[in-house]
């Protein structure tokens, strides 16, 4: 279980590898961990902003409404958490950074961001920040040249846990750092920066090359230059131990075998200092473990990747809170598919859209984890996350008389009224279909789909693949298909540039580099898709979003399915407050400094 | 001898050579540490094609591979691909520390009490003692490893509480010491090692009692325990001294060849408790791409298993000359 | 000639039957292994529903009337999904025991008649594969094969004979010394002919020995590796071992979609381990076959 939802088979629930219930693993430690560089650059919205409670409430109250008090809640105590991937290293810059759990486990309770998501997974400004920079404030400048200026002023009051003040100058160096890093994850959005004056120690002046709307997604894990510098490589640095902290914890220990964080009284965002006097993460990878460790009372809390039967099998003491992830599952459609027998005309594209029932669909995957799973109705963006998602894709309902129309307008027919459809060569429509082998969750929706679209005259064929095989040499060289049913991660930005790409698209010229995995050909969506990333005002790129949505579901690029479904897990005897980040990219371990245990 | 164990040594070591060629070819198939970041929109194609140059991920396989070999009969490991460069042989010291801790128990345990369970049913042969121990060692080699271990962890740190009342677990159900232990102490560790040591025995003593109950029988009919029954000798003092003393060498011979069936037991056992042996190294490092890490778990469990095998195999030879014609 | 061969290799076999039948238990087990396979072959015949059939009104259905062994998470009777499963399951098992005692029996035969340097690099080959950490080799090999049954069967079959060859070479090192065979090669028949006629049938206890215990643990091996998601997927067709595989987080709430299968391997696997140990008394085979 990892993570990584697009991915396979994931230890994951079962221990069986897969997720969905087969034990291990196939994928675990591949996970893709999409996230995580996201999160390390993410942002989340400090206390000071909307929804938290009044500043003289005590803090331990604030988020946590949801587990039954049954016990004397104090502070002081010892918070056991059960942690279902392990990373390998804890190096910020590097791939250690890929793993999503090194940000839920380690980073986020250390490095402090500029920008913040917060509870509704909207970015606000951090307390590290005395305003959140805007074009009204003068925060975000477009020059007549295009260059754009971003300006960040720090909390004076802002320090690290060794007393140095955070200032501009460890904004300048995470920059660096992230350029010059040997093995460093990712240049993204750190490319277009071509200065940062820091003169001011606590102004940042951050100077990019053109408009960069995703802004508040850089900077989410800022570095003590005092600490790492003055070398601005720091791949030997911080492998196994995060020396200073700018956040509400501090490190103890950390190995392979546990994880102590203790509070970092110090801190100057003090509605976040800890209420527990220690927090101890043991590893549980793959969720009957954490389960176990739970009903056991190993541990009080985990964060496992969905389980099936989750519903039944969380009973007795735990309770549990399910909420929208940031993964989409959809059938991707490749319309470069080598093996095809036909092309995935638009019509074909829709046929198919409309020969599933994706409630019924959504309910098979996840009914025995959350009750009534929402169908995801777009295309690229989180439902959770803004205003972005528009539900374009709500249209498509199974629909027989649709897909006969739409068929056989393109010269389909269906000689035998309970065969397969056939085109003018006589090949039937069958599609290939892969996932990731060994997934449960996916293996089931393939075989629903396989009865479900039987009488429509849709047939698949179905092969699935390691995930190392799918997401390492198919999917990245657009060999599958022309159907596959995996995951994929969404941001909190609107940015889907990656996606829809039209130079994007993995080819033998370019190398088969590039994201664009449906091969989907629109012009048009593409320099939509850029223009989302280049408008920096959020109205106007809201009604972007829209054009794009409304193409999107007219073409058909990929169906979209449902969101995978992030939850947490607490013995409510044992502690109180998880919950209320439980679909955050930050994880649901993010705000353990207002949990409290019981202490007997 | 000497010539027996450098036959043995000249073909195994090209074999060995050959299997590490396959695995790491073989870890090169089907997976690579740069997998998780293809489809990560916050990684641009340009970074993965930097990190596979970082990590040598862009050089010829082969030259990648004799690179490696190079390294490695100079007693160095080389570096983890999915640790940021750090070393293999500290990672893969603790987890052969933690291994051998877990086998020596078990081991030592099940020849102990496969010894004593096969040794009863020999003696009693035909009883219902007989027949229990029997039975019961049928089943030990039916059930699948990972299914006991369930089992055990089910019954032992949930049920058992349950219907007891009592509040923590009896045993852990995983990891190798508890929660927040800082420092050795050597009582946690142990309660840590009942759960695992139990799932890997069953199955040991249901062999290793097997052998002895048909070492024994054959001793037992051999000409010098007869002639000793002969000489008028209690059947007590037969039986200890000439019977079971005689058949304890070739059940511990034959346990060493079965070395290579313990490893099995072992993945699973690791996995199904957490345990951070080679076993569960191995498995990460499978599904990582961390072929240095996969390599070397996979070298040193392999010349591990050998020489136990080629120590079972000598004193075998010790026992009985022809052996070592190669007439077993 | 033919007709003295054939005595030779017809006596025996009748008085191991004769052996064997006197053991009660074996029989026992030989019995429910009978009914095992005729229960899964004629699936069609007896399972409540088609193989794979869904019902998504009864998802997680609890054992009751309609479904006896309760249903799974797309609502397929439990105990139509065993017998269709123990299909592949037995097949895998018998397969693997077929080829690999195949393979092994050709090796152990080769090397025990022609002795010398065929004998030397074939035993040496087999002795070390036989000191490899199998499973570990299982997992990779499974790991860059495919999920089908033949994938498995293949991987399981490769790395399954080691121990049978060296118990045949041993039988064969005894058996070349015999008069009769001695007899046959004088009389100019040829070394084919000789491993065909004149040895195979004095293997035939060590060859059944050999081949109950190789089904045993290529069922006992295929259900480990759907536990480490490298079994049959499950997206083509059930398995025992998928069937664990998949539904093992259900084992405290829905029981029965675990102990369905995981008892049918037990029993399947016991029963096979007594018939191959009544066969080893029926054949007076020595040592003890690995499993």
């Amino acid at each position: 279980m990892t993570l990584l939802h697009a991915q396979g088979r994931a230890r994951g629930s079962s221990r069986s590898l897969n997720s969905s219930g087969t034990r291990f693993l196939r994928g675990w430690r591949l996970v893709t961990a999409t996230l995580a560089v996201l999160l390390l650059m993410a942002a989340c919205g400090s206390d000071t902003s909307t929804d938290e409670p009044a500043p003289d409430e005590p803090a331990s109250e604030s988020a946590t409404t949801l587990a039954p008090d049954s016990g004397e809640s104090s502070s002081g105590g010892t918070l056991v958490l059960a942690v279902e991937q392990w990373p390998e290293c804890i190096n910020p810059v590097t791939s250690c950074a890929n793993a999503t759990w090194t940000i839920w486990s380690v980073l986020i309770h250390y490095l402090p961001r500029l920008m913040e998501l917060d509870q509704s997974n909207t970015y606000v400004a951090s307390s590290l920040l005395v305003e959140e920079p805007t074009v009204a404030n003068g925060g975000l400048v477009t020059a007549d040249d295009g260059t754009f200026t971003l300006t960040y002023r720090l909390n004076p009051d802002a320090a690290w846990s060794d007393g140095e003040p955070i200032t501009s100058t460890d904004v300048w160096f995470s920059w660096r750092a992230g350029l010059d890093t040997t093995g460093t994850l990712s240049t993204i959005g750190l490319d277009l920066i071509t200065e940062i004056d820091h003169s001011d120690p606590h102004t940042a002046v951050i100077t990019f090359s053109e408009p960069y709307a995703p802004w508040p997604t850089l900077f989410g894990g800022l570095l003590p230059a005092h600490e790492l510098g003055p070398d601005t490589d720091i791949a030997d640095k911080w492998n196994d131990e995060i020396t200073v902290s700018g956040g509400p914890w501090i490190q103890e220990e950390w190995n392979q075998e546990q994880h102590i964080l203790v509070p970092n009284r110090t801190y100057w965002d003090t509605e976040r200092i800890p209420q527990v006097d220690r927090v101890v993460m043991v590893p549980r990878e793959d969720t009957d473990s954490e389960l176990l460790a739970l009903q056991t009372g190993e541990a009080m809390a985990a964060f496992p990747q969905p389980f099936p039967g989750a519903r039944e099998r969380i009973t007795g003491d735990l309770t549990y809170k399910v909420a929208a992830g940031t993964y989409m599952e959809g059938l991707w459609i490749n319309q470069d598919a080598p093996d095809r027998r036909f092309d995935m005309t638009r019509n074909v594209r829709q046929a198919v859209a409309y020969a599933l029932d994706r409630e019924r669909i959504a309910e098979i995957a996840l009914g025995t984890i959350t009750a009534d799973p929402p169908v995801l109705q777009c295309t690229g963006w989180n439902p959770g996350f803004g205003p972005w998602c528009q539900d374009d894709f709500a249209r498509y309902t199974q629909d027989a008389a649709k897909v006969a129309e739409l068929l056989e307008a393109e010269g389909w027919t269906r000689p035998d009224p309970d065969g397969l459809w056939k085109n003018a060569e006589g090949e039937e429509l069958v599609l290939a279909w892969n996932t990731v082998a060994g997934n449960n969750r996916r293996e089931d929706v393939q075989a629903l789909v396989v009865d479900m679209t039987a009488p429509l005259g849709i047939g698949w064929e179905i092969i699935n693949y390691d995930p190392g095989e799918l997401f390492q040499n198919r999917l990245p060289a657009l060999n599958f298909g022309p159907v596959a049913l995996f995951a994929n991660s969404t941001n909190p930005d609107p940015s889907v540039a990656n996606l829809y790409d039209i130079d994007g698209i993995p080819t033998e010229e370019n190398e088969y580099t590039g994201q664009n995995f449906t091969a989907y050909r629109s012009q048009q969506a593409s320099d939509l898709a850029f223009a989302i990333d280049a408008e920096v005002d959020p109205a106007a790129r809201l009604e972007l979003v829209r054009e794009l949505s409304q193409i999107l579901a007219a073409d058909v690029p990929w169906i979209p399915l449902y969101m995978l479904p992030n939850m947490i897990i607490w013995d409510p005897n044992a502690v109180s407050g998880p919950g209320a980040y439980v679909s955050s990219p930050y994880g649901g371990f993010f705000d353990m400094f207002d949990w409290t245990v019981h202490v007997e | 001898m000497a010539r027996y164990v450098l036959t043995r040594l000249a073909t195994t070591v090209p074999i060995l050579l050959a299997i590490s060629f396959a695995v790491f070819w073989a870890a090169n198939q089907v997976s690579d540490p740069t997998v998780a970041l293809t489809v990560n929109p916050r990684i641009a194609p340009e970074d993965i094609t930097r990190y596979r140059e970082h990590l040598g991920l862009g050089d010829p396989i082969l030259s990648r591979y004799l690179q490696w070999l190079g390294d490695f009969v100079q007693a160095d490991l080389g570096i983890s691909l999915v640790r940021n460069g750090a070393d293999v042989w500290p990672i893969v010291r603790t987890a052969l520390v933690n291994t051998l801790v877990l086998v020596s128990l078990a081991v030592a345990l099940s020849l102990v009490a496969g010894i004593a369970i096969g040794a009863i049913s020999a003696i009693r042969r035909g009883s219902f003692i007989d027949y229990l121990a029997t039975t019961v060692s049928f089943l030990g080699i039916s059930i699948p490893v990972f299914w006991l271990g369930l089992m055990l962890q089910l019954f032992f740190g949930l049920y058992l509480a349950n219907w007891l009342g009592i509040g923590p677990p009896l045993l852990p159900t995983a990891g190798l010491y508890s929660p927040g232990q800082q420092g050795f102490d050597l009582a946690d560790r142990v309660r840590h090692l009942v759960l695992p040591t139990m799932a890997l025995s069953l199955q040991l003593i249901a062999v290793y009692s097997r052998y002895m109950r048909a070492s024994l029988l054959d001793v037992m009919n051999s000409d010098h325990v007869r002639a000793a029954r002969g000489r008028g000798l209690p059947e007590r003092t037969v039986v200890v001294r000439h019977g079971v003393r005689n058949a304890l060498l070739p059940v511990t011979a034959q346990a060493a060849t079965d070395a290579g069936q313990l490893v099995g037991g072992l993945v699973v056992t690791e996995l199904v408790f957490q345990y951070p042996g080679m076993g569960r190294l191995f498995v990460d490092a499978l599904y990582g791409g961390d072929y240095p890490v996969l390599l070397a778990s996979v070298m040193i469990v392999a010349t591990a298993v050998f020489l136990v095998n080629l120590a079972g195999d000598l004193s075998y030879g010790v026992l009985d000359p022809r052996i070592r014609r190669g007439a077993r | 000639m033919a007709l003295a061969e054939h005595e030779l290799a017809e006596r025996p076999l009748m008085a191991a039957w004769r052996r064997f039948a006197s053991r009660r238990v074996s029989v026992v087990a030989l019995v429910v292994l009978v009914i095992i396979a005729a229960a899964v072959a004629g699936a069609d015949l007896i399972a409540p529903f088609r193989s794979g059939e869904q019902h998504l009104d009864h998802v997680l259905a609890p054992p009751g009337a309609d479904f006896l062994l309760g249903t799974d998470t797309l609502g397929r009777d439990t105990l139509s999904q065993t017998l269709y499963a123990g299909r592949i399951s037995l097949v895998i098992g018998i397969s693997v025991a077929l080829i690999a005692s195949l393979l092994g029996t050709t090796v152990g035969v080769v090397a025990g008649y022609l002795g010398g340097r065929i004998d030397a690099v074939l035993m040496r080959f087999t002795d070390t594969l036989l000191a490899l950490p199998l499973l570990m080799m299982i997992i990779l090999l499974a790991r860059i094969l495919g999920d089908s049954a033949a994938d498995v069967v293949l991987v399981l079959s490769l790395l399954g004979w080691m121990a049978l060859a060296r118990i045949i070479r041993a039988k064969t090192l005894a058996l070349r010394e015999q008069e009769f065979v001695v007899a046959a090669s004088s009389m100019g028949a040829s070394t084919t002919r000789i491993m065909v006629r004149h040895l195979l049938p004095n293997l035939v206890g060590e060859i059944s020995v050999a081949v109950s215990l190789a089904v045993a643990g290529a069922i006992l091996a295929e259900s480990v590796l759907s536990f480490l998601g490298l079994g049959v997927s499950s997206a083509h067709t059930p398995t025992w071992g998928n069937m664990i595989g998949g539904n093992e987080g259900f084992m405290t709430v829905e029981p029965w979609l675990v102990w369905a299968p995981g008892l049918a391997i037990v029993i399947t696997v016991l029963a096979v381990n007594y018939v191959g140990d009544g066969l080893r008394d029926a054949f007076d085979v020595r040592g003890e076959g690995r499993s």
